[in-house]
Formats: C-alpha cells, structure tokens, sequence
C-alpha cells in the first residue's frame, strides 16, 4: 500500500544529522564453514549512538556484514539464513534466507602474497526488510541473532572456509 | 554526494555532530598536529646543528616516537576509522587507542635501534641521509616493499567487548605497524638521520602521501621521483660537506 504523500512536501523537511551505521553486535572468534550448515549465534547490543535516532523505526537499516571470508582452495557459495528453528533444515526455509556469498576469486583475495594481502573477502547483506519481516512473525529477538550458513551445489569435497567474523550495523 | 552539499541547510549542531560521528579519527589528527608543533619547534630551536645535532639516547628515542606521529599517522586514518566502525559505538575511542598502542610497538623498537646507530659519529653526517634516501628509493621497487604495502591495507577481526576487543585492537595495530615499518623503515631512517630537519620530515611526509595516493589510485609510482629527488640534495650537502673537510 502506498503511504499517504507528506503535506509539508518533499522538500519541506527539517535537515537532520547524515545516517552513520553503528555495530551493534559481532562474533568473538573466526570460524569455518563446512560441508554441513554451519550456525553461529551474536549477541546484540542496544545502540548507544547514531543508531538510537532510529530505534523502533521501521526507517532503521540494518546491514550484515561477514568478512574476511578465506580459504586456500576454491570453494561453493554459501547461502545466509537468519533465525532457523532450531532442528531444521535452513532449505526448509527460503523465506528466512537473506543472501548468497559468491565466492568467485576467493582463491585470489585469499593469498597472502597477492594484492589483496589475503584479506579474503567482504560481503554486506541489506537485511531491513528481512528483519522487519522477521520481527511481524514474531520470529526476532533483539538480544541475539542466529545466522546459518548451507553451501549451494559442489560436485567434489567442500573445502573448509574461514570467516573472521560476522557483524550486524543498524543505520 | 558532496559533503559542502551534503551539510547544506543543516544546523551547526548538526553538522559539528555529523562530523564526529563520521571522523572518529579527529583526534589521531590532532596528534599527528601537535607531534608536528613539536618537530617544527625542535628544528627551529636547533636549526644551527643541522644533522650534527647529538641527543641522548632516551632523547633520540622520544624525537623518534614524536615524528612517527607526526608522519604516519596521517597515513593511516582508513585503519583507525576501520577500527573505530568495527567496534561497538561506547567504545570507538578506546578501540582506537589500542590500536595505536599496537602501532608504536613495532615503531618504538626500530626506534630504539636507529637512536642507538645515531650515537655513532658517522651517522652525524649527510653521507648518511643521502644513503638512506638512496636506499628508500631503491626499496620502492622490490617485491617485499609491494607486499609490505598491501599488508598495510589488511584488516582484522575485533570482538566486540571485553579483554578480546582490546587484544584485537593492540593486534591488529601491531599488524599495520609492522607493515608500515616494513615499507617506511628506510625513509624514516634518513629524516632521523636527517637531524630531524624540516625539509627531510617534509619530503618524508610528501614521499609518504604520494605512495597513498598511487596506491588508492593505482597510478604510475611518482613517490621513486621525490625520494631521488631529497636523495640528490642530501647527496649534494655530503659532497659540499666533504669537500669543505678536505680543504681545512
């Protein structure tokens, strides 16, 4: 449904402070992905900065982010998944995947000795309205977050696939 | 967008905030400023010395530390906003501090090694600048320099509280802090070398911006030609320093 227009105009609002995104909740450790779904749980902090503007707005962004995703052989994508019940099958649920991690020229970001000094790679998920989904099921929980990654096809051994760490940012 | 563009209409609140917010590394800035003051005042003071000025070892140390700050941590503004968006927003700041506790480490021990060279007379000469500058010249173009530098753009993981976070940020400062002594040591050799004089710390400092830039934007290096270019005027003073020895 379309929302009512504004009657002060597009161009009649008071300019406000820029959108800065604050980490609000991030894994301790690095970890593996596997053959298996793998899942990992972040504790989410309140906001105590720029975020705090748009607490409980439906305005508020929310980004994903997992990085330095490394490995030393080539490797599937992997698909993302947020708040599986627990004992299922994160396939069961497409309507909780949030994105995919493409790993194509993960060997190259990998390498120490390459341009990218082995950073691995980066990615950001928008997951806003994933979550504002999520928080209409009743399926959200603002004190942690479960995150599940499940390989796609691969036709030979999946490799084991570092991630240093998966953070969540309001905005 | 442009930020003059992007601020326009906003209060002055607003736009002192917003720049908070977004610069978290306002006051590594603010260091690297007041380090300068010191190094410009130190230069003046001494002036008349030029690379015959002798300190005490602790003295040759702190000079070093205080030039360090002056002339690299403008170079690594992108690891200290990193550092700060990586952890939680009540402790941005004190992320950053860890961060730059790890970064001198490695910082502090070359320094140390280059004040204990400085209390040999040889190094009271501007043969050894001139060498130094040559040698910075000749290692921009080795394979360990290019590595070095690509390592000083890597990032690392920083949990989010507890002794972790602040083990991660001294960590990863140390990281950068080793691969910027790796690329930097024979540069800051010869303005240390140098008598910490204004024009060696400047041509330093340029030297080390223009490898920023060629390095963000991927352009011809330019960094070799200002390098060869403070190489031959200190090799010029040498040469008139030797010369003026020979004739009295």
């Amino acid at each position: 449904m379309q929302s009512p227009p504004d009657p002060k105009g597009p161009h009649q609002h008071q300019p406000t402070a820029p959108r800065v995104a604050e980490m609000v909740g991030a894994t301790s450790e690095p970890f593996y992905l596997g053959p298996e779904p793998t899942e990992i749980t972040l504790a989410i902090h309140r906001p105590t900065g720029p975020a705090l503007l748009h607490e409980g707005s439906a305005k508020r962004e929310v980004y994903l982010d997992i990085e330095n995703v490394s490995c030393s052989e080539p490797a599937p994508p992997f698909r993302v998944y947020l708040n599986v019940p627990p004992g299922d099958e994160p396939e069961d649920h497409p309507e909780l995947r949030v994105g995919n991690l493409g790993t194509f020229g993960l060997l190259q970001r990998s390498d120490p000795k390459g341009r990218h000094g082995g950073n691995g790679m980066t990615f950001t998920l928008d997951i806003t309205e994933s979550v504002n989904h999520l928080t209409a099921m009743n399926n959200w929980d603002s004190g942690k977050l479960r995150v599940t990654f499940s390989p796609g096809y691969w036709d030979t051994q999946v490799p084991r696939v570092k991630v240093d760490r998966v953070s969540l940012y309001f905005k | 967008m442009n930020p003059f563009l992007a601020n326009a209409g906003r209060s002055l609140g607003i736009r002192i905030r917003s720049f908070f917010w977004l610069h978290p590394e306002w006051w590594t800035i603010g260091l690297a400023g007041a380090a300068w003051t010191v190094m410009l005042h130190h230069a003046w003071r001494n002036s008349g010395h030029g690379v015959h000025h002798a300190m005490t070892l602790i003295a040759e140390t702190v000079d070093w530390i205080v030039m360090v700050f002056a002339m690299m941590l403008p170079l690594i503004t992108g690891a200290v906003r990193f550092t700060a968006s990586a952890s939680l927003w009540a402790r941005r700041h004190r992320a950053i501090g860890g961060f730059l506790l790890g970064y001198l480490a490695p910082w502090l021990a070359v320094g140390f090694a280059a004040a204990l060279l400085r209390q040999a007379g040889w190094t009271h000469s501007y043969t050894a600048p001139a060498l130094c500058f040559v040698l910075a010249a000749r290692w921009q173009g080795t394979t360990t320099y290019k590595r070095a530098q690509w390592a000083c753009h890597r990032t690392r993981p920083i949990a989010p509280l507890g002794w972790p976070a602040d083990r991660d940020c001294l960590r990863f400062g140390s990281l950068i802090g080793l691969a910027c002594v790796r690329t930097c040591w024979p540069l800051m050799l010869a303005c240390e070398f140098a008598g910490h004089s204004p024009i060696a710390l400047v041509g330093g400092m340029v030297i080390g911006l223009v490898e920023k830039r060629r390095f963000e934007r991927r352009r011809r290096p330019s960094a070799f030609i200002a390098t060869g270019t403070m190489a031959a005027y200190y090799a010029v003073l040498a040469i008139l320093e030797i010369r003026q020895s020979m004739t009295s």
